[in-house]
């Protein structure tokens, strides 16, 4: 009966020491396809971001401008430029020049 | 007796329980086996769940991984997170003429998919020839499923730049082999080539370009064979534009050895003139020699000093002037006077502790350095209104930023870094509080020489340089014309350096101004006054709302 006892726990520690090292094999190996996945999805999103950059660039949007929006677009004043702050569910709004001025 | 001893001594042996020990030992020694094996296990057991434990409550460190690659170069990225230079897989197919077994053959199919090639010269001559370099991944497919043997498949990198010349002389180039030959490429080619993570630089692209085509402007306008401009925030050194004309363009992958295309920003070492005198002026201020509204009298149209004539740049100057009127209005003489009430020895620690003297500390290896000579009396004069020494634009960008920030050391940068600056003041508190207001005169009075940089609600605050060339050991009529200016002046957050290299008057140029004046047309001065401010101007009105919105 004693040994009996003895072999219970042993037993019981080796499979749970198994199942613990094959759990965490699993794991590891998820945990890498996982990781290779984003890398590929990484690359992929890279690649896709350099189109935008690029499609976007400055000197792309530029050109569109001259294309589609040339008298359109206008260049944006300081003076017209507000900035606006939510304090205590309040709004205040204020000019971007005149705030630099009050500062002179 | 020998019965009774006998019988004594099976009495004895009988007594003795041998078997019965010899089972209770061997039972002993089953169990401190069992004992042994259990605890052999049960440390184990321990061990691994602990680990687990631990693993399961550990917060991953973001650890780097490192891998050296041939094939692999990491991205550049400006502070906005758009790339600048990436490396994209790319491959080459080729040709060995020994391998083909049917050359005919061959020949048709290869006409089929390249109809405007020829290869029949070389597949009869060549041991290998490229087919095609970066092939498209469906003409690789139809190549592949030829399963010709002939023909082999190279895989390359190829760094693109979606910009290309935006950023040529800060980003630099690579060679054939993945090794980085100039600028960012080079000083970070290691961390390039080894690290995941992308390199995020300071510098912001809107700004880059709107910068740019001012300064191609300047090119049709005033016909200078060069330009530079740097426009860095003055608290921590982050600069978010850096441009040298002309410039390349990287996607090409050409071989620039040309001294037009030299880093003007950084490499190029240059007397610039005037704009040396607001450091004479802070330098006095600094070492508490003079206050803005210190008196000069009689201050003389034209000095000599070893043989060598010092003189105004305007006959009309007064003689009487302030130490603040003589920044203002530009005065030689004054800035001599006030050099010389400074000495050799404060001028010289000051211009060191702003990084005018020392060797800047930069993130490309394309860095000038500074020509003084020896320090003498004459020198002492020349240096104060920004003669007999050479510095790059970096370096006037640095001595301008600490001067206007509080006198706070800063290091120009390249590289985003997330964490704060330590902050260390190596100037007098007050100087800035007292040079800022001076600046500002400069654009924003009609004495001042820099009005055309006066735009509404920017506040900008600068001082021009005007200065010959040295060319053959005397000075030439080539000019160098700067402009370094300090904006919002009440709470100073950036400063614009703008140099023309060899600007020309236009006089059929018409000169439009902010405060309703009539335009003007048939300027002849070559002065800074009349092209870089002008030109700044321009840049502020474009950049000033990105400017005030976004940082």
């Amino acid at each position: 009966m004693k040994k009996f006892l003895f072999f219970i726990p042993v037993i019981f520690l080796i499979v749970a020491t198994t199942s613990t090292k094959n759990s965490t094999k699993k794991l590891d190996k998820e945990i890498f396809e996982i990781k290779e996945n984003i890398r590929v999805l990484e690359d992929k999103y890279e690649l896709v971001l350099l189109d935008f950059n690029y499609l976007t660039s400055p000197k792309k949007l530029m050109e569109y401008q001259k294309l589609y929006f040339d008298s359109e677009l206008i260049q944006n004043d300081i003076e017209n430029l507000n900035w606006m702050k939510i304090k205590n569910d309040q709004i205040e709004i204020g000019k971007i020049a005149n705030n630099e001025r009050n500062k002179q | 007796m020998s019965e009774t001893n006998s019988k004594k001594f099976i009495t004895d042996e009988y007594n003795s329980e041998f078997s019965y020990d010899e089972n209770k030992s061997n039972l002993k020694i089953s169990f401190e086996r069992i004992a042994f094996i259990f605890f052999l296990f049960f440390v184990i057991a321990i061990i691994f769940s602990s680990k687990v434990i631990l693993l399961s409550l550990e917060k991953k460190p973001q650890i780097i991984k490192l891998f050296k690659k041939d094939n692999f170069r990491s991205s550049i990225l400006d502070r906005d997170g758009n790339i600048l230079a990436k490396s994209v897989q790319i491959t080459n197919i080729g040709i060995n003429p020994n391998l083909v077994i049917d050359k005919r053959k061959l020949l048709i199919t290869l006409k089929l998919l390249f109809p405007e090639k020829n290869f029949k010269k070389q597949i009869y001559e060549k041991k290998f020839f490229y087919v095609k370099k970066k092939i498209s991944q469906e003409k690789l497919e139809k190549i592949l499923l030829l399963g010709d043997k002939s023909f082999i498949q190279e895989e390359k990198i190829a760094r693109v730049y979606p910009n290309e010349e935006l950023f040529s002389h800060v980003l630099g180039q690579i060679d054939n082999d993945n090794n980085g030959i100039s600028g960012l490429e080079k000083t970070f080619d290691y961390e390039l080539r080894v690290s995941k993570k992308p390199l995020k630089l300071t510098l912001d692209t809107d700004l880059q370009y709107l910068i740019r085509e001012e300064l191609i402007k300047s090119k049709n306008i005033f016909q200078n064979i060069g330009s530079a401009a740097i426009l860095m925030n003055i608290n921590n050194g982050n600069i978010l534009s850096m441009i040298s004309l002309p410039d390349y363009n990287l996607n090409k992958r050409e071989e620039i050895n040309d001294l037009r295309f030299i880093n003007r920003a950084t490499k190029g070492v240059y007397e610039f003139g005037s704009v040396f005198k607001t450091f004479t002026i802070a330098a006095g201020l600094n070492y508490n020699v003079i206050e803005p509204l210190t008196e000069f009298k009689n201050l003389k149209k034209r000095i000599t000093c070893a043989g060598n004539l010092i003189s105004e740049y305007d006959n009309k100057i007064p003689s009487d002037l302030t130490a603040e009127e003589i920044l203002i209005r530009s005065g030689n003489i004054g800035s001599v006077r006030i050099a010389e009430k400074v000495g050799i020895e404060n001028y010289d620690k000051f211009l060191k502790s702003i990084g005018i003297l020392t060797n800047i500390n930069f993130d490309i290896e394309e860095i000038g350095e500074t020509q003084l000579g020896r320090w003498g009396k004459c020198k002492l004069a020349t240096v104060a209104f920004g003669h007999g020494i050479a510095t790059t634009l970096l370096q006037l960008a640095k001595g301008y930023s600490i001067i206007t920030n509080g006198g706070f050391e800063i290091n120009p940068t390249l590289i985003y870094k997330e964490n704060k600056l330590k902050k260390k003041r190596i100037l007098e508190k007050n100087l800035s509080k007292k040079i800022n207001p001076i600046l500002r005169k400069i654009v924003s009075t009609e004495e001042g020489t820099a009005g055309f940089a006066n735009v509404n609600g920017y506040q900008i605050g600068g001082k021009t340089g005007t200065a010959d060339q040295p060319e053959k050991g005397k000075y030439s009529k080539k000019k160098i014309n700067t402009f370094a200016s300090v904006f919002p002046t009440s709470n100073p957050k950036f400063v614009l350096i703008v140099m023309l290299d060899e600007p020309k008057p236009n006089k059929e140029f018409i000169y439009t101004y902010r405060d309703g004046r009539a335009p003007y047309k048939g300027n002849w001065r070559n002065t800074a006054g009349w092209t870089t401010v002008w030109i700044t101007g321009q840049i502020i009105e474009k950049i000033g709302p990105i400017l005030a919105t976004k940082y």
